[in-house]
């Protein structure tokens, strides 16, 4: 809260923490409450496994989700609604019987659950988001409890930092203990073992790729690398392959656990379950070719991590395979864009294409040409899908349109060229970015009108974002600031830094009746009213951070995301950053706010809001 | 919104951003055009390579022409990094410019880069060639207006290698990918901002020796033209080349004419001519040279007598290296195979032997020799049928573990090095062969491929004290196996001295004679103070028995061959060369002063080459162009991957992996936790991913490595650099005046630590709205911008905002007082 109180101080903020954390709201200034009500998350990736008495918990990028163990039915999704410090989730460790620990890229905290089935949060720590510092690890040496930090390293969960003595800064990924030795592994190839009794490190290896995941193995370790598996015993490393005809092929192992002292669980980077035992390794089962990314035996059934696929349970006993994750969860955690097409949510990912809101939960939308997608835009009739193939359209039903229904002449280009930003400022047009220029889409009767505006007529070739008024189509370039011309393609303006901006690096627009809102990517927001009055905020004046990534308007005011999370700049130009408001992850990725609900999508899950204006 | 302009990167990176100038100023481009990863639609500068030239006797002087065309609608500056033979004497170069002929002159390397610089700020068209490696050099030509051409041609001698009766022509045409090893950041800027790794510590000038290349399977429109005229003074048996397709014109039993068949044009390999003349070569060939005032240069090449090596009984442990890096997967490493297993079947019963391979790292067949029983040799054999090529050259591990170690009584250990020598740390090798070779080992290097490194597989060998071959991928192994064995056996003669009697011999080169292998002339540079009549004796152990022959030699007083003069100085700068591996700048006068006294290019000296009229005027851009090359024929690029940007703030490029669509896996594993698979994407024939870099990691070098695992399950390993760089650094504003009156101009320069993308100065009551710096140098760390004020200025101080923005997009502004004073009366 430093900053927000040098401009401005005198503001009253208060947070009203009922009594069930999903009704916590958020109150910014005078006059913005924001209230948690939906969220929505994906647990396919599972980066850790705990096995309890009666469940089977999995920490995941879209928070901690648990199962019970006969129904196989999913009993707990705890997030940040819940109190979490954020949904992307890296490590578990069982405190006790009714008490788990779990730590994700921002923080760590105690679960605790109870006979009834309910559980709570508790002992939140949140890291300092200057420091990318999440807990990969939880190892306990010598009674003692250490979370292993990335940067950080091995840090005491009383807070003690254990010091190793490594001669460079590494960037841990994973840790073991066996006995006495702590062996850690770094993004590096790094293996530094360590002898907790003499205090001193007893060998360093320095493997050719990253080091990937660690389990004790007999007296030394197994060590998988991005591209071997080795066995380590006194500081000697021997390869471990497998077996393939006349040759033998590396074992990519990424998932890994102990059965007993010389007996391992090897899960693979295209899907395999193998077995070390007695020396030798065997295959024990294939998956649908995606990487194991975590394993935990119990008895005669192995419980999985599958990229994408969530947590699996794999029966010894009839060798059957069961996914425990809903298939309707929202496609990808990393929501770049949300809005309404007609009645139905849509948003955009980072990564995985768009997806759309249904009865039935979550669907794909189809026939996109890449999962890369740059922009939507919607007039409630036509959504207009950007990606890095191209576009597609779609009609009400969320059905693709023949291309042949709206590419007129020669412009067929469009839909097969990469394309970046879209907007549509009124039912039947639409402009869309282009590395060459801007397209404009105007709807004549069931058809579109398609007309080029190439970088001769002055339009900038290094486009990030566009937004439109009525009159006038804004421009959000890299190394330009804004550009502005009139629907019909006349240049009106240059927007540029010192005067107008705080820089030229634009990331994000937005308009509203009052002017335009202009995100810079480090150096906060801009407004530029429409009398060219023009104010700059920043984190000195309250936002959360400078490096802006999405505003959208609200009222007189604007929403502003940034990588340390949502700020909210009121009509008389007073900040505030919102600290403590549920967000599944502290960087913002999008903001959508549409009628009284502000859709906020993060870097883990999308959460949305009830937007009052008091 | 945010992440929406890295589509554009991806293209424009791959283009640089000159290629959108291009599309900008151009109504040709259509907004349609698809610039895929591949990058076929981009235009080059060096249009062709015309090589002419005559090999008399073992001399070779050969004129090389390399045209450049300006394709742009804009000044550019056109930097090309292309390969010389390593033991060439590059001693002339001009540069013709319209229909101007500019000689270039020799200059210490840094006075030759000031003359240059200084020529192409102010608008002069002109050339400089520096020297990067003994066999990688650079041609930088800058501000080519739109359209023109410049021509620049080198001229170099060189001492064609002879043995068994065969000499060797060989023309490089293209620089193999260097594996760079990591190292520690310069905090300089590099070398060369478009090359394609980062400079850093262990290899300072790494971006300069890794030019951008094509795609596998692109060539661009470059062409190699070549036609040598070989008259070696006796008669030619044969002539052939196993690289290109030639055609030979004979014009008697001792010339021929030989060009390159148009058909095989494409400078993606070595030019190999082998001319055999093992019939009537002369026992001994003398070269001399002399001015009336200055000492006399005398060459001697002396063919030992014929002598078959006694069977050697001496037992050997024979260490068989294989690199298993990427570059040598497919082909090269397949040719390795063959020839190792080759090699297993002629060893001695008393032989032992082991294989090591190294990529990344080292792995062995056994940790110490294993005796000669068949059972070990078909363990080795499945050992070496295991090896696939796959991650990065980390040669200096297997040098050192093959050559550590102390002696065995009795026993001499011979390392067999095979490797196509793709590295950029040259020198860390040389110097780990030379001052670390506990074991006494000799070292004999085999150079496998189309365009191997010829100066370290032969400089390893030499200071290895043993012999280098070279082989292409498709040639047969037996050969190069049995002529190994030959070597291996024994030198033929060891222990050589020579003695001149008669005549007052000096500056002899090399000053200690290597052994002597079975079919290797003796090459001697010498000067000598006054001409006459002598004899040269030389001794040594042909076999075990002492050898001694006298040679009468004449040494005359007057100037027959001056080319004499210079294979004796760029032999001397061989010479103090290899005494400054591991000791860098040791002889730095030495080779400076010779070399410029000779006219010669080494590594501390460059020409350059200025034309006198201006091209480019003041204000208007000069755009850097790193000519693309093609991959060497063989080599593949599977594990090359491109990142849409490689100076980054955080936040989210794309990276594109060229790999086949069929592989089972490409994945990228970035430093910051991050594991991504990447999908393949048929529109542009590339793997590809997105993603983000978490804030809060610190700013600075980083690796993604990049794993392509095959459908045979093998791993294929690289790794692709990119920058974090999420702060613009200070930098410095100077004035040449603080004081100005009003109607006059102010020259501001900008003095940045990191290349800056722009610089600008914003001052609303000076009139100055965002007023852009101009490049002073090409490497983007010094600005500057004449100024002028309006008279009507009013006097005062005036806070003025500079501005800059580095490559990365950072910002970083810093205010500064103008002072105006009253117009003189």
């Amino acid at each position: 809260m430093k900053n927000l109180h040098r401009k401005v101080g005198l503001m009253l903020i208060s947070f009203i923490l009922g009594g069930i954390l999903g009704l916590t709201s958020v109150h910014a200034a005078t006059s913005v409450v924001l209230t948690p009500t939906e969220e929505y998350t994906n647990t396919g990736n599972v980066h850790d496994i705990l096995i309890t008495e009666d469940s089977i918990w999995a920490a995941t990028d879209g928070g901690l989700v648990a199962y019970d163990k006969t129904r196989l039915r999913e009993t707990h999704r705890l997030t940040s609604k819940d109190g979490l410090f954020g949904n992307a989730l890296r490590s578990l460790h069982a405190k006790s019987n009714t008490a788990i620990t779990v730590g994700g890229d921002f923080g760590s905290a105690n679960i605790t659950f109870k006979a009834d089935g309910k559980a709570t949060v508790s002992d939140v720590e949140r890291h300092h988001l200057t420091t990318f510092d999440p807990i990969v690890d939880f190892l306990t040496i010598e009674e003692q409890v250490y979370a292993l930090h990335f940067q950080t390293g091995l840090v005491a969960m009383s807070g003690k930092r254990m010091e190793l003595p490594v001669a460079h800064r590494l960037f841990w990924n994973t840790g073991a203990v066996n006995g006495g030795l702590v062996a850690l592994g770094a993004a590096d190839g790094t293996v530094v073992v360590y002898d907790v009794s003499r205090k001193m490190v007893a060998y360093t290896l320095q493997f050719v790729s990253p080091t990937i995941k660690l389990v004790p193995y007999k007296n030394g370790f197994i060590v998988a690398t991005q591209t071997e598996l080795y066995t380590v015993q006194n500081g000697i490393a021997h390869p471990l392959r497998l077996s393939a005809g006349n040759q033998s092929v590396a074992i990519l192992a990424t998932g890994l656990a102990n059965v007993s002292a010389d007996h391992v669980l090897l899960g693979t980077a295209d899907g395999m379950l193998l077995r070390l035992k007695d020396g030798t390794v065997q295959r024990e089962a294939q998956f649908a070719g995606e990487r194991v990314t975590t394993i935990e035996p119990e008895g005669n059934q192995i419980w999985l991590g599958i990229s994408q696929k969530g947590l699996v349970r794999y029966s010894l006993f009839d060798n059957t395979t069961v996914y425990l994750r809903n298939e309707s969860e929202i496609c990808s955690n990393h929501v770049t864009q949300s809005l309404y097409h007609g009645d139905t949510l849509v948003i955009r990912t980072f990564d995985s294409g768009v997806c759309y809101l249904s009865k039935q939960g979550w669907k794909q939308l189809q026939a996109g040409k890449s999962q890369y997608v740059h922009g939507l835009a919607s007039d409630g009739k036509t959504l207009v899908v950007t990606d890095s193939d191209g576009i597609t359209l779609y009609d009400e039903q969320l059905q693709p349109v023949e291309e042949s229904r709206y590419i007129v002449g020669p412009m067929h280009w469009l839909s097969r060229s990469a394309a970046l930003s879209a907007v549509s400022p009124k039912r039947g047009l639409f402009f869309i970015a282009s590395p060459f220029g801007i397209a404009k889409l105007q709807r004549m009767n069931d058809r579109f009108k398609t007309t080029f505006w190439k970088k001769k007529r002055g339009i900038p070739g290094d486009i990030t974002s566009l937004a439109a008024d009525d009159s006038f189509l804004y421009i959000g370039t890299e190394s330009r600031g804004v550009r502005v011309f009139s629907h019909k393609g006349k240049f009106i303006t240059d927007y540029l830094d010192p005067t107008h901006l705080p820089e030229a690096w634009t990331m994000t627009l937005s308009t509203s009746e009052k002017g335009l809102f202009v995100g810079t990517c480090q150096e906060g927001v801009a407004e530029i009213d429409n009398n060219q009055k023009v104010t700059f905020y920043n984190a000195h004046t309250g936002l959360a951070d400078n490096r802006i990534i999405a505003v959208a308007t609200f009222y007189s005011g604007t929403f502003v995301g940034g990588l340390h999370g949502l700020s909210y700049i009121d009509g008389a130009g007073n900040s505030v950053h919102f600290e403590h408001m549920a967000a599944p992850d502290p960087r913002s990725a999008s903001i959508y706010v549409h009628n009284q609900t502000m859709w906020y999508g993060t870097e883990s899950g999308l959460i949305s809001y009830r937007v009052s204006n008091n | 919104m945010k992440n929406n302009y890295y589509e554009i990167k991806l293209a424009l990176f791959l283009v640089f951003f000159f290629a959108s100038m291009y599309a900008y100023g151009s109504d040709d481009v259509s907004p349609g055009l698809h610039i895929d990863a591949g990058g076929e639609a981009i235009p080059l500068p060096l249009k062709s390579t015309t090589v002419r030239g005559n090999i008399k006797g073992f001399v070779a002087d050969i004129k090389v022409v390399q045209e450049f065309v300006n394709p742009y609608d804009k000044h550019i500056q056109a930097t090309y990094v292309f390969p010389l033979s390593a033991s060439a004497a590059v001693y002339h170069m001009e540069m013709k410019f319209k229909s101007t002929v500019v000689k270039a002159v020799i200059k210490k390397k840094e006075e030759a880069q000031q003359i240059y610089d200084e020529a192409v700020q102010a608008g002069k068209t002109a050339a400089l060639l520096e020297q990067n490696r003994p066999n990688i050099f650079t041609q930088k030509v800058g501000n080519i207006p739109p359209g023109e051409k410049v021509t620049v041609t080198l001229t170099y001698l060189e001492l064609l290698p002879y043995e068994q009766g065969v000499s060797s022509f060989v023309f490089p045409t293209v620089v193999g990918p260097r594996y760079i090893p990591q190292g520690a950041p310069t905090g300089l800027p590099d070398k060369n901002p478009q090359g394609r790794v980062a400079d850093n510590a262990r290899v300072p000038d790494a971006s300069a020796i890794t030019p951008p290349s094509f795609a596998e399977g692109e060539t661009g429109a470059h062409r190699i033209d070549l036609r040598i005229t070989v008259y070696p003074k006796v008669a030619i048996q044969t002539l052939t080349s196993p690289s290109h397709q030639i055609s030979v014109s004979r014009q008697s039993k001792e010339k021929a004419v030989v060009t390159i068949k148009k058909t095989d044009t494409v400078p993606n390999k070595d030019f190999v001519l082998k001319i055999d003349v093992r019939d009537n070569a002369p026992a001994v060939a003398v070269l001399t040279h002399k001015e009336k005032e200055d000492d006399g240069y005398v060459t001697l090449a002396i063919q030992p007598p014929a002598h078959v090596a006694p069977k050697d009984a001496t037992p050997k442990d024979l260490f068989f290296v294989v690199d298993n890096s990427g570059s040598m997967s497919g082909a090269p490493l397949n040719a390795c195979k063959d020839l190792i297993k080759e090699a297993l079947t002629h060893l001695n019963p008393g032989d032992r032997f082991t294989v090591m391979r190294f990529s990344d790292s080292v792995s062995t067949l056994s940790s110490a020799p294993l005796a000669n029983t068949k059972a070990n040799v078909q363990r080795a054999v499945q050992y070496v049928n295991d090896m696939h090529g796959m991650g990065g050259t980390e040669m200096l591990s297997g040098i050192r573990r093959a050559l550590e170690g102390k002696p065995e009584n009795g026993r001499v250990r011979i390392v067999f090095f095979l490797t196509d020598g793709y590295i950029g740390n040259d020198n860390e090798i040389l110097a780990a062969v030379k001052d670390e070779n506990h074991a006494n080992a000799r070292l004999f290097s085999l150079g496998v491929g189309s365009s191997v490194n010829r100066y370290l597989l032969s400089g390893m060998a030499r200071l290895g004290r043993g012999k280098v071959q070279f082989v292409r991928y498709d040639e047969d192994p037996k050969p190069v196996v049995e002529n190994f064995y030959r070597m291996v056996r024994n030198p033929v003669l060891t222990d050589i001295s020579l003695k001149w009697n008669g005549v007052s011999a000096t500056n002899q080169v090399p000053q200690v004679i290597p052994d002597l292998f079975d079919g290797e002339p003796l090459v001697v540079h010498s000067r000598y103070t006054e001409g006459g009549d002598g004899e040269l004796e030389i001794s040594g152990f042909l076999g075990n028995k002492y050898w001694r022959k006298k040679i009468a030699v004449h040494l005359p007083n007057t100037n027959q061959n001056p080319d004499i003069a210079k294979l004796w100085a760029r032999a001397k700068i061989s010479m103090w060369s290899d005494i400054e591996t591991g000791r860098p700048g040791a002889h730095r006068e030495d080779i400076e002063t010779l070399a410029i006294e000779h006219n010669l290019m080494s590594q501390y000296t460059s020409f350059v080459a200025v034309a006198e009229t201006i091209s480019r005027q003041e204000g208007e851009p000069l755009i850097p162009v790193t000519q693309r090359i093609p991959l060497p024929d063989s080599v593949s690029q599977h594990a090359l991957g491109t990142l849409s940007r490689y100076e980054i703030p955080p936040g989210d490029p794309f990276i594109a992996v060229k790999a086949p669509s069929d592989v089972k896996k490409v994945t990228a594993v970035f430093p910051f936790g991050l594991v991504k698979d990447l999908r393949y994407d048929a529109s542009r024939d590339r793997w590809r991913g997105r993603f983000l870099v978490p804030t809060g990691i610190p700013d600075g070098h980083y690796a993604i490595v990049i794993a392509i695992t095959h459908k045979d399950g093998t791993v294929e390993l690289n790794t692709e650099m990119f920058h974090l760089d999420s702060e613009a650094a200070e930098f410095i504003t100077n004035f040449d005046n603080k004081k100005i009156q009003s109607g006059k101009g102010l020259l501001l320069k900008v003095d940045t630590i990191e290349p800056a993308a722009e610089v600008y100065i914003h001052c609303e009551a000076l009139g100055l709205n965002r007023v852009q710096f101009l490049q002073e140098t090409d490497d983007g760390i010094r600005w500057e911008k004449w100024i002028s004020f309006d008279k009507t200025i009013a006097p005062g101080a005036y806070s003025a905002l500079v501005v800059m923005r580095d490559t990365a997009g950072n910002r970083i502004e810093q205010t500064v007082t103008i002072h105006i004073v009253g117009a003189k009366k």
